[in-house]
């Protein structure tokens, strides 16, 4: 629902979501689907959002998007990241400079944490020409399950993507990472980053997982840990991996599976992520008309290559870009 | 008087002005002549250094992507002009000197092959102004044509103009009519006079002007204008009625299915596009088609072109030989020295034309189309077929709106089932560890790539994170993915053996690599390509070390050489400028695109140059009835460029355009490859507010809003009225500044009103609102007055003022009030309605114009008392002259009276006062005796209290 509610606001097509969980024992939209929903009214300037009396059916008529000023407060089922990642494939064609502030769980392990946002999914807006004022600040973290975080995310504005040449993933050359704990000890950082490169120092020397401890009203609501990890390229190619405790977690064993993650995700190669694969496929598409799924055909018509590349043992798309132009951009 | 007459000369001024003038002059001579004194001085040569680098760079364009294909589709070469000026004869010339063909009539476009590898289009332009237009849109070279006896007309500074904002193509100048020309040196002059303004000129229809004028037209170098290279666009030279005739004849006005032919030119066509047909409206392409190149190109290169290669296409004029059977177009060059055309009789065109309605029918015979989408495909014979109709042979009405309802619901509103539980994770498994071959595209796009709603199924995308992790890694494998990691696919065992050891080697390694390495990281794919080229000599290494040297060595011989070669690349990198740097990369990705393109051929893309046949249903049947074929047929794709929204302009009324504009006059505006009407709000922009303008202003720019489809910012855009109104049709141009969703355009709202009851700094005013909830809106609003006192509303009951306002006072409010702005999309101009209808302009009693009628001021008459009257001198008392009619009191001396008058009141003014001032004194004079007294008696006291509390003390 969510990439199909992104979609339909970059091509400016209306949808009609039907029967959603039409047969759960709870069925209609969830609590964060509602304030996906309030969080693209806000972002955009004229949508109209017609959801059906049981909440199974949704009717989206998406307007421009307009940037400025947002806040939300998140419901605690999910996390910040499942609305900045919206966010982050929004906002570069707003009308003007997006400032969003979120509220909520900064990080669990079914949402994209912030800190991977930060290090990673914007740092490969770069590929697309996007480095300059793109930046997510975390004012304060929030674990689950009462949150209670708060992050503020800044993007600027494009007219076009640049178009993508990626084929070469290249070797891993140095891996960094952040170990998050807010309101617990700040030794369980450090064991974390201990356990973590315990794991990662048999392949690579050159890791650094910087300790990142909150306290006091910067903290949150609840106690929690986490780390997360990216592996960068030699042709700039990030993966990542990402874990976040649950209760009672031991801080030695998340490092370890953070870092066995994040040797899987290194193992199945590619220039991104499972992650990132679908922000890097919409950017391709929205390229210009030179680059390298199904569902973006629906609303772009635009079909990929694909082919697999049995050297690397990886999937080569290529496509055509549209050429979308940020029309809500001003000139002047 | 045959003697010229000589006139005295000019004296010439040895002194004053003029003669400083003269001596100025010649100091001038090195302003005007700068080049001739420029070695003089070091400075002088310097600055000239500098300002022939400001004009180099002047020269600089923008880079531009060159996304020609490598078969271009023809140039399409409009011939504009003025009627009666030769457009016609030009093609015609044109295309005789081209393929020895002569063309009884022109109609449409006609191509023929001009060269090895060059291919033009000609199209005549109608003098309409949509018809205009839409030719700039796709024309790439235009030839001005301009009849020379004539002179300029009012058509080729409108095109001139229309071309600019749509972006300019090439255009050339023709002179024509040159023959009426007696004189040599008029002519001459004539000819110099039109060059001012033109590039170039050129000749008349003899075979040499011809000559030269194909030989301008094969050296015409385009710039690709970012408009075209970036939309799909076709200028259709055939259109065909695809529909089922039989449902023609229950319902004659019937929505048509038509093919349109033409070369596709811009990008290339996806399938299922979404196209805008000028003057028709916005469609989505039904079935596109690639057609064999009716105009080919010789394949084989060759020294000259044949005579059977000199082709000629032109499916709507008739020219010789040209046979359609379905899709497929013969052309048959039999006799090339055949020029002339026989005239044709009234029995052979007869026949020709039986002929082609035989072409058509025959042509329905093999065409399949689908009548909505997702039913079968309907051929020629299956409409005939009972299954798909009622028993009475009519279409089922019911089940066809139904149909259509959801096709064209199908086409705005995508829909989605979200009937699995989006909730479930999605593992993101390894694509590749299937063994078996499975073509990914069957396995994505699902294996009918022609039906794309089958590739609806869910993926539950709302939690994209994977949690997997693979216990059992190939350690091997994994370390070969980091730069520690050894490279080739025969390592050494024994380096994984042992631990210790090879990490030490390992970060040896890093070090003595990670210098390159990082530069690489940072640099674009200039790099890429080199370390492709160091891992391919890594592996190399790696795999046999044919050179019989130790690892440690070879890897030290590497280093340096790649130092060096860095190095090398660098410097070579510091020599090129930005320009050449932007420019190269453009080219290497549209390098990179052609390259894939073969890659990408299973996607069945139409590429640019082809010539295909696309098919458009739900045509509306006035564009068969009332098609025209000298007027051009664009058929522009769009891609983001749909939805309606308020569009942001920047509009200048045209300077030649003789009124000015009106807030709400319907206007058409040709943007994009639309030409629309809509009405238009003027404003302009003051800092704090956009302020609505009633008329555009003479000479400036103004802002306007109107509401149109999406349109990208920065395209340029020509207004004109639907009805030419004038001599010169285009009212104003500009550019979009960008789509927005609302806009606040205030106007002013001034509300007068009168004092009613004034108390010190409140007064009541009345008629300036009619009812409290309007005053309620306006609390705290400040009012101001004619004489310039100032106040605020405060409540339903009065206002209050800084100062005493007078009844005489009329109290002003000044408010902004936002406007609405008109969401009308090709509105009908109501002046053209009423025109059409014969209707009158209703005649509204409070619109009326009506002469103002002002009261005039009655002063009462000056009376001079009787007492003063008596004071006065004879001369300025009033009088009483009896006439002899009427008895008249005579004014005399009035200054003097007034002067009296105003003594006499000064002088009472003077004795008020002294006596006032003798009251006062009187007044305070007895207060003072008061106080006196009083102080007495206090003193009195005092001291006899004082003396008895002595006498006291002693005792």
């Amino acid at each position: 629902m969510k990439q199909r509610l992104v979609f339909s606001v970059l091509s400016q097509r209306p949808v009609r979501i039907d029967r959603i969980r039409s047969d759960d024992e709870n069925p209609g939209l969830r609590d964060f689907e509602m304030s996906l929903l309030r969080l693209l009214e806000r972002v955009t300037n004229g949508s109209r959002i017609v959801v059906s009396h049981t909440g199974t059916s949704v009717l989206f008529q998406p307007g421009m998007i307009q940037g400025g000023k947002v806040e939300l407060e998140c419901p605690v089922s999910r996390a910040v990241g499942y609305y900045l990642e919206v966010l982050v494939a929004l906002a570069p064609f707003g009308k003007e400079q997006l400032t969003a502030t979120l509220r909520g769980i900064t990080m669990n392990n079914t949402d994209l944490s912030v800190d991977t946002i930060r290090t990673a999914t914007l740092v490969n807006y770069r590929h697309f020409g996007l480095s300059e004022g793109v930046e997510l600040k975390i004012t304060k973290r929030g674990a689950p399950p009462r949150g209670g975080g708060e992050v503020r995310f800044m993007c600027p504005v494009v007219r076009q993507v640049q178009p993508l040449m990626f084929v070469d993933a290249g070797r891993v050359k140095r891996i960094r990472g952040i170990a998050y704990a807010a309101r617990v000890s700040p030794q369980t950082a450090n064991r974390m980053v201990e356990s973590a490169r315990g794991e990662l120092n048999r392949f690579i020397p050159d890791i650094y997982i910087y300790t990142d401890v909150y306290k006091g009203a910067e903290s949150g609501l609840s106690p929690g840990f986490g780390v997360s990890l990216v592996a960068e390229s030699t042709t700039g190619a990030l993966l990542t991996a990402e874990l976040c405790a649950n209760a009672g977690d031991a801080p030695e064993d998340i490092g370890r599976d953070a870092a066995r993650m994040l040797l899987t995700e290194i193992c199945r190669g590619g220039c991104f992520d499972a992650s990132h694969q679908w922000l890097a496929l919409l950017l391709m598409v929205l390229g210009p008309e030179h680059a390298i799924c199904a569902i973006l055909r629906e609303f772009f018509n635009v079909k990929f290559k694909i082919k697999p590349d049995p050297e690397t043992e990886t999937v080569l798309m290529t496509c055509l870009g549209t050429g979308y132009i940020n029309v809500g951009k001003k000139t002047t | 008087m045959d003697a010229k007459q000589v006139h005295k000369p000019h004296r010439v001024h040895k002194s004053g002005a003029s003669a400083k003038k003269s001596l100025q002059k010649r100091k001038n001579a090195e302003k005007n002549n700068p080049k001739a004194f420029t070695m003089q001085s070091a400075q002088k040569a310097d600055r000239m250094a500098r300002r022939r680098l400001e004009l180099n760079e002047k020269k600089y364009h923008v880079p531009m992507a060159d996304r020609t294909p490598t078969t271009p589709p023809p140039l399409v070469v409009a011939v504009v002009g003025p009627p009666q000026c030769g457009k016609t004869t030009l093609i015609k010339s044109l295309v005789r000197r081209y393929t020895k063909h002569t063309l009884s009539e022109i109609r449409g476009p006609v191509t023929v092959v001009s060269g090895k590898h060059q291919r033009l289009t000609f199209m005549e332009c109608a003098n309409d102004m949509n018809a205009m237009v839409d030719m700039a849109k796709v024309a790439d070279l235009i030839l001005l044509v301009i009849d020379a006896s004539f002179g300029f007309e009012m058509e080729t500074f409108e095109y001139l103009n229309i071309l600019q904002t749509h972006g300019m193509g090439k255009v050339m100048g023709v002179l024509t009519h040159l023959d009426n020309f007696k004189d040599n040196k008029k002519l001459k002059l004539v000819k110099k006079n039109f060059k001012h303004r033109f590039w170039t000129e050129n000749g008349r229809y003899l075979d040499k002007e011809t000559l030269n004028l194909s030989r301008f037209i094969s050296q015409v170098k385009l710039r690709p204008l970012a408009w075209r290279s970036t939309h799909p666009y076709l200028l259709a030279d055939r259109m065909q009625d695809l529909t089922d005739p039989e449902l023609l004849e229950g319902n004659p006005k019937a929505n048509r299915t038509v093919a349109l032919y033409g070369f596709l030119r811009g990008t290339h066509l996806k399938g299922r596009d979404r196209v805008h047909i000028p003057g028709a409206g916005d469609f989505m392409l039904g079935e596109v088609n690639t057609l064999p190149d009716p105009c080919a190109i010789p394949d084989k290169e060759r020294k000259r072109l044949d005579e059977r290669h000199k082709l000629i296409y032109a499916p709507m004029s008739e020219v010789n030989g040209v046979m359609y059977d379905n899709d497929a177009v013969y052309i048959d060059v039999k006799k090339p020295q055949h020029e002339e055309k026989a005239e044709e009789g009234e029995g052979e065109k007869m026949l020709s034309e039986l002929q082609q309605v035989g072409a058509l029918s025959e042509s329905l015979k093999d065409q399949s189309f689908s009548l909505f989408s997702g039913a079968m495909p309907v051929t020629a014979e299956s409409i005939r077929r009972p299954a798909v109709f009622n028993d009475d042979g009519k279409v089922d009405s019911e089940s066809e709106s139904e149909a259509a309802d959801n096709d064209t619901d199908d086409d705005l509103l995508m829909r989605v089932d979200e009937s699995r539980d989006s909730e479930q994770t999605l593992r993101a498994q390894p694509l590749h560890t299937g063994v078996k071959r499975v073509n990914l595209m069957d396995l994505v796009y699902g294996s009918d790539s022609e039906s794309p709603k089958s590739a609806d199924d869910d993926e539950g995308d709302d939690t994209i994170k994977s949690m997997a992790i693979d216990d059992d890694l190939d350690d091997r494998q994994l370390r070969r993915l980091f730069i520690t990691g050894e490279d080739g696919d025969d390592s050494n065992s024994d380096e994984d053996a042992d631990g210790a050891a090879g990490a030490d080697e390992n970060d040896y390694d890093q070090d003595a690599t990670g210098d390159f390495e990082d530069l690489e990281a940072g640099n674009d794919e200039d790099e890429e390509d080199d370390s492709k080229e160091n891992s391919d000599a890594e592996s190399e290494e790696g795999e046999s070390n044919p050179y019989g040297l130790s690892d440690e060595k070879m890897s030290k011989l590497k280093n340096k050489f790649d130092k060096i070669y860095d190095e090398e690349e660098e410097e070579a990198g510091e020599k090129k400028d930005f320009y050449q740097t932007q420019k190269e990369q453009l080219q290497k990705y549209v390098d990179n695109t052609r390259n894939e393109m073969d890659e990408l051929a299973d996607i069945q893309y139409r590429w640019a140059g082809e010539y295909v046949k696309v098919v458009v249903d739900d045509m509306p049947y006035e564009f068969v009835k009332g098609f025209d074929p000298s007027l051009p047929i664009v058929v522009g794709g769009i891609s983001n460029e749909e939805g309606l929204s308020l569009i942001n302009l920047r509009v200048k009324r045209h300077r030649w355009y003789p009124k000015i504009l009106k807030t709400g006059d319907p206007i058409v505006i040709s943007v994009g490859w639309r030409r629309f009407q809509t009405i238009p709000t003027y404003y302009m922009n003051d800092r704090i507010k956009n302020r609505m303008l009633k008329y555009t202003p003479e000479h400036m720019h103004c802002s306007a809003v109107v509401y149109g489809p999406y349109i990208q910012p920065g395209a340029g855009f020509c207004a004109y009225f639907m009805q030419r109104k004038h001599n010169f049709g285009i009212a104003a141009t500009g550019s979009v500044l960008e789509n927005m969703q609302s806009i606040d355009i205030v106007k002013k709202l001034k509300l007068t009103g009168y004092p009613d009851k004034i108390h010190k700094n409140t007064a009541y005013i009345k008629k300036m609102f009619n009812s409290p909830l309007e005053v309620a809106k306006f609390e705290g609003a400040s009012i101001k007055t004619v004489s310039g006192i100032r106040g605020q509303v405060k409540k339903a009951s009065g206002n209050s003022g800084y100062d005493k306002v007078k009844m005489s006072d009329i109290v002003f409010l000044r408010a902004f009030h936002t406007i609405p702005i008109k969401q009308f999309y090709n509105p009908d101009h109501i002046a053209e309605i009423r025109r059409s209808k014969n209707l009158a302009v209703p005649n509204k009693k409070d619109s009326h114009y009506k002469k103002i009628e002002r009261v005039e001021k009655q002063f009462n008459p000056l009376v001079v008392p009787k007492a003063l009257q008596a004071e006065l001198p004879f001369k300025s008392r009033p009088k009483v002259i009896k006439t002899n009619k009427v008895t008249r009191a005579v004014v005399a001396n009035l200054l003097g009276q007034i002067n009296l008058l105003h003594k006499d009141k000064a002088k009472k003014a003077k004795e008020k006062a002294k006596k006032q001032h003798e009251a006062y004194r009187e007044k305070r004079r007895a207060e003072e005796a008061e106080a006196d007294a009083r102080r007495k008696r206090k003193r009195k006291t005092y001291f006899k209290i004082e003396s008895q509390n002595q006498a006291g003390g002693k005792r």
